[in-house]
């Protein structure tokens, strides 16, 4: 029991990364410092540790569909519970709206769920399983950068560095991230 | 250098490390600032971060796709449709792989962006623009589904061309492979295919003004299809254009749709940011500002063509600034000289289109597609036109077959030509040697004849000299005579005594005794019949060698004797001729002796033949009655082969049938008879005759054909030797080849009109 539960623990770990980024894609960056994208991925991993029962004897693919369903569930309450709680604060009405209707639209995806989507979700495994294996700040320069278009100056900021700083970390990012999606097996273009 | 956007000459020399970030810090900077700096001269001018630059951009690229790929990861929608993910940023903004959400259909969505589309006015003019290229329907051209428009920024929905645009493949292509015929006639032939949409474009009233390798999509197939049709902004006439630093600022944290980077390198804009071209495909008109026409686009054309051809644009400064400035005044190199694998006739075509002179550029894209169409063809250029060898040579290509068979014919008719005339000319040269060869031998044979008839007048002057037969004829004893002349028969009959002789048969075929009436007195030699035929018509008085023999009455000795014409007897139809000599007593003619030479193969002579070289003797007849006499001066009738290599003894001779032969002897001087006189000899064309008929060749096939004959006179009488040779050795023995060499040709030239009229039948399909 000990042994499964060890097991478990460690697969879902292993989906932090990825839960992180499928978060930041579902909520306006504009809401971030508000709701913490990694608080809901914590949240979420802990939900999954105690439901972890109704997906037992699943295939990895419908485990992680699963998984992105808690996530989607703890994203919508934190949004909602932000919408109570902030009454007071500067609300962010169009950008609460707008992950809002990602998130819906991310449901309804879930419940037709084409093959292009599939595939696009074990692609962003495989780089969120790269990444991992990246230092800290690269990780998220590399992220912000790239998958989130932040500017330099934006993520120099975000991180306490100067801007050539920010293009070292990135420029040494990428390098590693390469070598670990070839060592991966990805495709290159 | 000292340009806003090449602020990296002031980077400290501390590490390398730290160096190389500053370098990417600025790179990145100014991506953000929307003016993307040229990564080639970013890496020319730090050569010792060459390695790391490269690879930082090869990460980073691979990292964009990847990041493409997932960018809506979060299902987006756009009206009907839902992103799917970015295929690539263009001049304008992004192009997103997008889906009909109903039908399932794919399609690619172009999202506009910038700020110009805060500008109403400009929207609208764009619109108007978009809904004009919008209903151009051309294989080549990407059709345009939907017009829309969200948050404010346009967007329209085209067709979905997978397999990117040309640049990808013109930066792949290595030297080695642009050298080849293949790459330029594909490169041609794309151009023809974009020339032709462009052209259509034209037509309806649209031009691109921005062509470039970009805004060619090249579909799975590798077929073109233009995209960007009349996007680019239409210029007000002088209408500045400034640094790109200062304008085309992208704001894009507030946008809808984000994205990366700002517009594509050399992009051109406007001082409102509006693009107005892309720097090295714009023609100099255009960046003169003025607005773009239908040359323009033709321009774009060459310049794409250039690339295509020679790896490189043909004018690019170290910025776009620079590179339109230098578009109005240099000329580009050669293609030629980039690579000179290039066919000069597709230089010309792309240097035309080239041209600063917008009037002197092709009048349309289809004049562009033709002229390329026609070099693909192998055709002849009109425009700019071929030389006439050019236009010659290019047959030669298009017809191969003909012009290679016609060639062969042609060069194996000139050896033959050749051949035959070098044969004909030796021949005739040892036509002439053998001639000349058979003349001098007639001389020679005529001089043995001389010497046989002297010998033979010999023993006639010696017979009439007898004292016996002198006292014989007085008392006209004629068994007397008889038996004196059997004796004198037998006598010379004995090569003993002195005319040497090749065969058996006797010199003279008989011997007569004649009164001064010409009536015979004795006769011996020949057959018995004759010889009673003889008796019975006594007289001969007409004969020549009686007469003949009369005039000759005041000489003396070997003059007395004469040499008579031919006669054919009338006892047995054959012919002869006589040695005759006068017999006096004192100064008294009493009577003639006539020795008579019959037809013979040599006339007594040794070695007259050989296997080539025949002799002949001939002369002329003498009247047909024995009675009637013929003037000596008057011209002889006939001629007649007295000895001839097909004779044997006795047998009828031939007569010339036209009475003469070729070389007739003149009159010979009767008081002359035996000295041979050199005067009288023939003249050169009556000595050697290269067509002589040989009128035996009538009896005997041994003797038919043309004969290269050479005439002499024998001495002074009328006798004539011919030494004839058949024709056919003078023909020199390479004439076989000639002939061989002539079937060859026949049988080319046959092939070459069967080739010419399998093609007229099967005429190859063109273009």
């Amino acid at each position: 029991m000990s042994q499964e539960g060890n097991n478990l623990d460690m697969e879902l770990e292993g989906q932090r990364v990825y839960l992180c980024l499928l978060a930041r894609k579902h909520l306006d960056r504009r809401l971030w410092r508000l709701i913490d994208p990694s608080d809901v991925v914590q949240k979420t991993l802990g939900d999954a540790h105690r439901k972890w029962e109704e997906c037992r004897g699943q295939s990895e693919g419908q485990r992680r569909a699963w998984l992105r369903r808690v996530l989607l569930n703890d994203l919508k309450d934190a949004i909602r519970k932000y919408g109570r709680i902030a009454a007071h604060e500067q609300p962010i009405p169009e950008a609460v709206d707008q992950s809002s209707a990602w998130i819906e639209a991310s449901f309804a995806a879930q419940q037709s769920s084409p093959s292009q989507q599939v595939i696009k979700h074990e692609e962003l495994q495989r780089l969120a399983d790269a990444l991992a294996r990246l230092p800290e700040a690269e990780r998220e320069t590399v992220t912000l950068h790239h998958l989130f278009d932040w500017t330099q100056a934006e993520i120099a900021a975000h991180l306490g560095r100067t801007r050539p700083a920010v293009a070292g970390l990135l420029c040494r990012g990428l390098k590693k991230l390469r070598k670990f999606l070839e060592q991966s097996g990805v495709s290159h273009v | 250098m000292s340009s806003d956007n090449m602020p990296t000459e002031s980077y400290p020399a501390s590490e390398p490390a730290d160096r190389l970030d500053a370098i990417l810090a600025d790179y990145l900077q100014q991506l953000e600032e929307g003016c993307p700096p040229n990564r080639e001269l970013l890496v020319e001018r730090h050569p010792e971060l060459a390695e790391e630059l490269r690879e930082f951009f090869a990460d980073r690229d691979l990292m964009r796709a990847q990041a493409n790929r997932l960018r809506y990861i979060v299902p987006k929608f756009l009206g009907d449709y839902q992103l799917l993910e970015e295929l690539g940023t263009g001049t304008f903004g992004i192009v997103v792989k997008a889906q009909h959400v109903q039908t399932g259909h794919l399609a690619a969505i172009k999202l506009l962006r910038g700020e110009q589309w805060s500008s109403k006015d400009y929207v609208k003019r764009f619109r108007i623009e978009a809904q004009k290229a919008a209903k151009l329907d051309h294989p080549h051209l990407v059709p345009v589904y939907h017009l829309g428009e969200v948050e404010g920024q346009p967007y329209y929905v085209m067709k979905l061309i997978e397999g990117g645009s040309l640049t990808a493949p013109l930066r792949a292509c290595t030297l080695q492979e642009r050298a080849t015929r293949r790459h330029q006639r594909w490169a041609a032939e794309l151009v023809v295919k974009i020339a032709q949409a462009v052209h259509y474009a034209h037509q309806h009233a649209v031009i691109h003004r921005d062509l470039k390798p970009g805004n060619i999509l090249l579909d799975t197939e590798g077929q073109p299809h233009i995209t960007d049709f009349g996007l680019a902004k239409q210029l007000e006439e002088g209408e500045l254009l400034l640094e790109l630093s200062e304008a085309g600022r992208v704001s894009s944290q507030r946008e809808h749709f984000i994205w990366e980077g700002g517009p594509e390198a050399d992009t051109i804009l406007t001082e409102k940011g509006l693009i107005a071209g892309t720097a090295p495909y714009m023609s100099p008109e255009q960046g003169a500002g003025q607005d773009a026409t239908i040359a323009s686009d033709v321009y774009s054309l060459g310049v794409i063509l250039y690339e295509m051809l020679a790896g490189q644009v043909p004018i690019r400064g170290a910025t776009p600034q620079e590179t339109m400035r230098l578009i109005q005044h240099q000329s580009p190199p050669l293609p030629r000289s980039l690579n000179s694998r290039i066919d000069h006739r597709l230089e010309k075509i792309c240097l035309k289109c080239l041209d600063k002179d917008s009037q002197k550029r092709y009048g349309s894209a289809l004049g562009l597609a033709r002229s390329l169409e026609r070099w693909l063809g192998n055709e002849p250029i009109i425009d700019p036109p071929d030389g006439f060898a050019e236009r010659c040579r290019l047959w030669c290509r298009r017809n191969p077959v003909v012009a290679g068979l016609g060639t062969t014919a042609a060069l194996l008719l000139l050896v033959v030509m050749v051949m035959t005339v070098g044969y004909l000319a030796r021949e005739a040269g040892r036509r002439e040697e053998i001639l000349e060869g058979n003349i001098y031998a007639a001389q020679g044979v005529a001089d043995r004849f001389l010497l046989q008839l002297q010998k033979l007048s010999g023993a006639v002057e010696k017979t009439v000299a007898e004292l016996e037969f002198l006292d014989l004829l007085e008392g006209e004893d004629k068994p007397g005579l008889r038996k004196f002349f059997k004796r004198i028969h037998a006598h010379y009959d004995d090569p003993r005594h002195g005319i040497a002789r090749a065969e058996k048969d006797p010199p003279f075929e008989s011997w007569y005794c004649l009164n001064y009436r010409g009536n015979i007195l004795a006769l011996t030699g020949g057959d018995a019949i004759r010889q009673a035929a003889l008796m019975k018509a006594p007289n001969y008085q007409g004969r020549d060698y009686f007469h003949g023999a009369l005039r000759r009455a005041r000489k003396k000795g070997r003059e007395a004797v004469h040499i008579s014409r031919i006669y054919e007897a009338t006892t047995d139809g054959l012919f002869r001729f006589g040695i005759s000599a006068p017999v006096y007593k004192g100064e008294k003619v009493v009577g003639v002796v006539v020795a008579t030479v019959i037809t013979d193969r040599t006339m007594g002579l040794d070695r007259l033949h050989d296997n080539r070289r025949k002799a002949v003797l001939y002369g002329p007849k003498d009247s047909n009655s024995p009675r009637e006499r013929v003037s000596r001066l008057s011209p002889p009738s006939e001629f007649v082969i007295l000895v001839h290599p097909a004779y044997h003894r006795g047998i009828d001779a031939v007569t010339f049938p036209a009475g003469k032969p070729p070389s007739a002897r003149p009159l010979p001087d009767v008081e002359a008879l035996h000295q041979p006189d050199p005067q009288q000899a023939f003249t050169p064309e009556e000595a050697g005759i290269k067509d002589y008929v040989d009128p035996v060749g009538a009896r005997d096939a041994e003797f038919e054909g043309r004969w290269l004959a050479g005439f002499a006179p024998v001495g002074n009488t009328e006798l004539v030797v011919i030494v004839q040779q058949h024709y056919d050795d003078s023909i020199a023995p390479g004439r076989g080849i000639i002939w061989s060499g002539a079937a060859v040709l026949l049988g080319v030239l046959f092939i070459v009109a069967i080739g010419w009229f399998v093609l007229q039948a099967f005429p190859r399909p063109r273009g």
